[in-house]
């Protein structure tokens, strides 16, 4: 396999890697600008003048985040409804996937459409808040995993992998007795393991940041998710006076930019400190890669 | 081990049915105690913990249930619409004039009549009908009864603040603040070419986006869409004759490197609106960056304002700047924007409060004490005594300092406008509490000022306001630029005719006929 | 399938039933899925009438009264309308070609490298800035690229060229939009590809060794046909969302000067969208774009089923 390289491909490595180190770059500059914006001040985060890191960096915009009283129940409530929204919505879309992967399901054609054209009309907001209501799911973290139940979009692609699968497999088992579950966890899903975790991470992530669906159907605020509260903590600090009321009452102090920076590195280094155990199973070397029959 | 997955699965499902199964025996706890439960829409930015000191002392004194909702303020109408489709609608709530328009047409607000009024809340009643309020009061009255009261906003007195780099004028050999439109262009070429900061660079501007409001002034006209009276009758700002002319001014100044030509993605730079990101850089000499609390500092106001602190930061403590008036333009023209005391909110009651025998007038009761009782005035909007401020008998100032050191969360409780004291139309409470801010800007912003002539909500300003006010922008921006020749003004207001315009100026005179 | 569709429909009918009864365990498997579309997205289909009725929150959906096709009307007379949708249009077509190849491009990048530590750290760091909002990734943008402090522009002027003030000039917001579009998303865009990447048999690139072939040819005759299945369903999605607009990106990035090459259909029904009315006229305007998406789809769907297996149905 490794054998010699040609001059060619030694260049093409070459320029591979320095453009992915660009990449690198251009990726990390962006994200740096917030962190470093977090622990800037109000004054030095305005100045037009670049700076690399603040003279006089604060933990400011750290402490009015974590001292904010809903923080740690917002982190609380985005676990539960993370985990829950694992569960459910990984379930749902794996077993449908494969019902619909699976060219013994009667009428397989019709259900595909009936399912996909859910993703063209859509009833709007009102209905389906009207109908979390009456389900009686207001407060409850089920009002935020079910009505996202089912994502169309990442449905049709866990299908589309599980059709990849050799037909061959999964005769096999069948043969040999089993049903249709066992032949999903035996084989389907040990192979299609980079896709499943692609899936977690997308739904991981998709619930990690909604905040509007909490905002409609959560009415208690120790109810209210992580993004929900950090929304709040930077309205809160950007409306610094009260424009177009009778009296002024001055806000806090610090910097809304700093908050802004802050609310989003307390809301993604969790999902980054997950990441690298998701990764593993999408991003192997070449040799493990290969499906072993 | 593969059983074991299968069960695994089928586990998760049932707990996901019986989940969303336990959910529909939802607790509804009803506290049956007799009292009268108020939902009370607040427009705070965090929600009001009910365990509060102040909410408790606020049921002790009122003898009611108060149930703050918490609404996000960005999203507010639509969440609010959302409850409202599911009939429950709060029992107190604050609407702009647009939003105001929309729920009386539809029957979402509670009526009652000048008697209930006049009987419940007597002193309110008196401030709406006598203090210059005759022609507010006919407008609020829908066919002989009431569904809203206005609130009076007691800054909106003041127009914006013009703020000078004195050091720039000094280095640049002008010894007084510009006072008229000649004196200000003389000024401002000087600004660019003379180097002002005397840093030997040709680094530096006049003014910015925000700095037009007093170009436009001394033009008699406005940037933002507002309603001006001109022989009689209303006419649009942003169509005005006199546009044309200001933006052949600036777009002069525009082609002479006057202008910041980055004002296009705003001078403050994506930060509070308030901000002048570019004056406190030192970019430009000149701004208009809003009221005087956003330019004041620590010992003008209660607070310092963002602008002052970040430029003292920035431009070290030899640098400043200086107050001055709207330059006159030619005609003796001259002014700023400013809100104006009415500001088109209503404070309204839901039609659910006529489901409980007392609630309607209880509530008006409450705007009452809130404008008549003055020690529940300040409970509601400063908080306690020693607490959330303190009281200095020999100035008359009250310091609110401890307020503001506080979390947010913690003090919030409803204080403030946007709580229970949602009506603070006695003018006298406010300007006793605010004295020291109020000192400060009789002395800054005592000149005229353009406000909207408008206050209330055409029929149809929802429709075409900001489909005008982003068509005017664009043609602005491109006039003062000169992607656009200004030639093309009388095109411009006609297309502006065309969007709607048209239909809101007949509008707006037939409203202002019936209402003078 | 066309000899069944040639019987009788009651015979039809039987054989369908039997195909149930063998195979109810599939089916089976669909039904939790298949209620859930049901309850949350075939019973509130109820709303979509409100595009064609002058919707009152009290009277609801239902009770409202019907206003026939006033609002489509109001749309469809609208220049500004028409306007805003051939903006969506040219945009969504440039990130179609240039946005939806980029992670591909990228995970043939990430897959030639043969050090696994560099590739996770390649990789972990491309996805970073779709963590961050618009709101502050368009604020960065800004000052990235404003023409007296921008980065871009200090090169520029550096080079001896006047600066160029890239988010006011309406020649250059759209490549803009396009250039941070994929900035932001590609490193996460490239997640479902190195997924598909994983299950490429090695067996394939020994035999095209053998065969003699390079690095390039093992690219194109082996890797690309690959992951084809899942370029292709991403590529239907794709076309199919061309309708549709990044509100975000634009509302935190553009600005007056740009409004004739930067409003988009989303940004419209923002400045339209008030009280009352915003329900009819979005849901109309929702509509109209959804007919469009599904014929697109429908389209698409049908010359990708012509080269492809793995079209949607």
């Amino acid at each position: 396999m490794v054998g010699k390289k040609t001059a060619g491909e030694k260049i093409f490595t070459v320029i591979n890697y320095a453009i992915l180190i660009f990449l690198s770059f251009m990726m990390l500059f962006p994200f740096w600008e917030v962190i470093k914006t977090s622990f800037s001040t109000a004054s030095e985060a305005s100045s037009l003048h670049y700076y690399f890191w603040p003279k006089k960096p604060t933990w400011e915009a750290y402490q009015q985040v974590f001292g904010n009283n809903m923080i740690w129940s917002g982190y609380q409530n985005t676990l539960i409804r993370v985990v829950w929204a694992l569960l459910i919505q990984m379930t749902l879309t794996i077993f449908t996937a494969y019902a619909l992967a699976n060219k013994k399901l009667p009428n397989k054609k019709f259900w595909t459409i009936f399912v996909m054209i859910t993703k063209f009309v859509s009833g709007g907001t009102v209905p389906l808040y009207l109908l979390v209501k009456s389900l009686g799911l207001f407060d409850n973290v089920m009002s935020l995993v079910l009505p996202m139940a089912i994502n169309v979009f990442y449905l049709m692609i866990v299908r589309n992998f599980f059709m990849a699968v050799p037909d061959e497999l999964e005769e096999a088992a069948c043969i040999d007795g089993a049903g249709v579950i066992r032949v999903l966890v035996s084989i389907m899903l040990p192979l299609s393991m980079p896709i499943i975790m692609t899936l977690a991470m997308w739904i991981l992530v998709g619930n990690w940041n909604q905040w509007f669906d909490c905002l409609m159907y959560i009415q208690t605020p120790s109810k209210f998710v992580l993004q929900t509260v950090l929304r709040k903590i930077i309205i809160e600090s950007s409306q610094q006076t009260m424009d177009i009321s009778a009296v002024v009452i001055p806000g806090q102090s610090s910097s809304t930019e700093a908050i802004k920076g802050a609310t989003i590195i307390v809301s993604s280094i969790p999902i980054m400190c997950i990441y690298p155990f998701i990764q593993k199973y999408f991003v192997k070397g070449m040799l493990v890669g290969a499906v072993k029959g | 081990m593969k059983k074991k997955l299968c069960l695994f699965l089928a586990l998760c499902m049932t707990a996901a049915i019986v989940a969303a199964g336990c959910a529909n025996q939802q607790q509804v706890q009803s506290q049956d105690d007799g009292v009268m439960t108020i939902d009370w829409l607040p427009q705070c930015d965090d929600y009001v913990d009910k365990e509060s000191p102040i909410v408790k002392k606020y049921e002790e004194i009122l003898g009611v249930n108060i149930n703050f909702i918490y609404l996000d303020r960005n999203q507010m109408t639509e969440l609010l619409n959302m409850r409202i489709a599911s009939n429950q609608i709060p029992d107190v709530m604050r609407l702009s004039k647009d939003v105001y328009q929309s729920y009386l047409d539809q029957g979402v607000l509670a009526d009652y009549t000048e008697e209930t009024l006049k009987e419940n809340a007597p002193t309110l009643y008196d401030i709406c009908k006598t203090n210059a309020w005759e022609s507010l009061w006919q407008d609020i009255q829908v066919d002989g009864k009431l569904y809203g009261i206005p609130t009076l906003n007691i800054q909106g007195r003041y127009p914006y603040v013009p703020i000078w780099r004195d050091d720039w004028l000094r280095n640049v050999g002008i010894d007084k603040i510009p006072e008229t439109l000649d004196e200000a262009e003389d000024a401002f070429y000087k600004f660019v070419n003379n180097d002002p900061d005397q840093n030997g660079e040709k680094d530096t501007y006049a003014l910015s986006s925000m700095g037009f409001n007093a170009v436009y002034g001394a033009f008699g006209t406005q940037e933002y869409g507002i309603w001006l009276e001109q022989d009689g009758k209303l006419v649009y700002t942003l169509t005005m004759p006199e546009m044309k002319e200001a933006l052949t001014l600036l777009n002069k100044w525009y082609q002479d490197g006057l202008i910041d030509p980055e004002f296009i993605t705003g001078e403050n730079k994506g930060q509070y609106w308030a901000n002048s990101v570019s004056f406190c850089n030192g970019r430009i000499g000149f701004s208009v960056p809003g009221a005087y609390y956003h330019i004041s500092s620590e010992e003008q106001t209660t607070k310092a304002s963002n602008n002052y602190t970040t430029f003292k930061d920035l431009q070290g403590e030899n640098a400043s700047y200086t107050t001055g008036k709207p330059f006159t333009g030619k005609d003796g023209k001259s002014g700023t924007y400013k809100w104006g005391v009415y500001n088109g909110n209503y404070i309204v009651m839901g039609k659910n409060v006529k489901n409980t025998e007392g609630k309607l007038e209880k509530i008006l009761q409450i705007h009452e004490k809130v404008n008549s009782d003055f020690d529940f005035y300040k409970l509601t909007v400063i908080g306690i005594e020693n607490e959330d401020y303190v009281y200095d008998s020999a100035t008359g100032y009250y310091d609110r300092s401890l307020f503001t050191e506080k979390n947010i969360s913690e003090a919030a409780a409803g204080l403030n406008t946007n709580g229970i004291a949602y009506l603070q139309n006695n003018f006298e409470f406010g300007e006793s509490v605010n004295k020291k801010d109020f000192d400060y800007a009789n002395q800054v912003a005592s000149f005229d000022g353009y406000e909207n002539k408008v206050w209330a909500g055409l029929p149809s300003s929802g429709q075409y306001t900001s489909i005008l006010e982003s068509k005017a922008k664009e043609a602005i921006v491109l006039f003062i630029t000169g992607q656009r020749s200004l030639e093309e003004f009388d095109q411009y207001v006609e297309e502006m005719n065309s969007a709607g315009l048209t239909q809101l100026t007949q509008e707006a005179n037939e409203w202002f006929q019936e209402t003078k | 399938m066309i000899a069944v569709g040639r019987e009788k429909p009651s015979g039809r009918l039987k054989t369908n039933l039997m195909e149930y009864k063998k195979n109810w365990p599939i089916f089976l498997m669909l039904v939790p899925g298949l209620v859930y579309f049901i309850v949350f997205h075939y019973i509130p289909l109820y709303g979509v009438t409100i595009a064609f009725k002058d919707y009152k929150l009290l009277e609801g959906i239902l009770g409202s009264d019907w206003a026939g096709l006033k609002y489509f009307k109001m749309t469809f007379a609208s220049n500004d309308f028409w306007n805003s949708f051939k903006n969506t249009m040219i945009i969504s077509a440039m990130k179609l070609v240039f946005s939806f190849p980029a992670p591909i491009i990228l995970a043939l990048m990430l897959n030639e490298v043969r050090n696994l530590r560099f590739k996770k750290v390649v990789q972990t760091i491309s996805y970073l800035p779709h963590f961050l909002s618009w709101v502050v990734f368009g604020g960065v943008i800004i000052s990235f690229l404003s023409p007296s402090t921008g980065f871009v522009n200090l090169i520029i002027k550096a080079l001896g060229f006047e600066p160029i003030y890239f988010v006011a000039d309406n020649n250059w917001f759209r490549p803009i939009l396009v250039i941070t579009s994929i900035w932001k998303e590609i490193g996460w865009g490239t997640i479902v590809y190195l997924a598909a990447l994983n299950g490429v048999d090695m067996q394939l690139y020994d035999a095209a060794t053998v065969d003699g072939a390079g690095k390039w040819k093992q690219m194109w005759v082996v890797t690309l046909p690959s992951i084809m299945p899942a370029i292709v369903i991403m590529f239907i999605f794709q076309v199919g969302s061309i309708v549709n607009d990044d509100f975000d990106q634009i509302f935190n990035m553009y600005n007056p000067a740009v409004y004739k090459t930067g409003e988009v259909i989303s940004t419209y029904i923002y400045k339209i969208g008030i009280e009352g009315m915003q329900y009819s006229l979005s849901t109309a305007i929702g509509l109209f774009k959804n007919v469009i998406a599904l014929i697109l789809i429908v389209g698409t769907n049908y010359l990708c089923r012509a080269f492809d297996e793995y079209a949607l149905w």
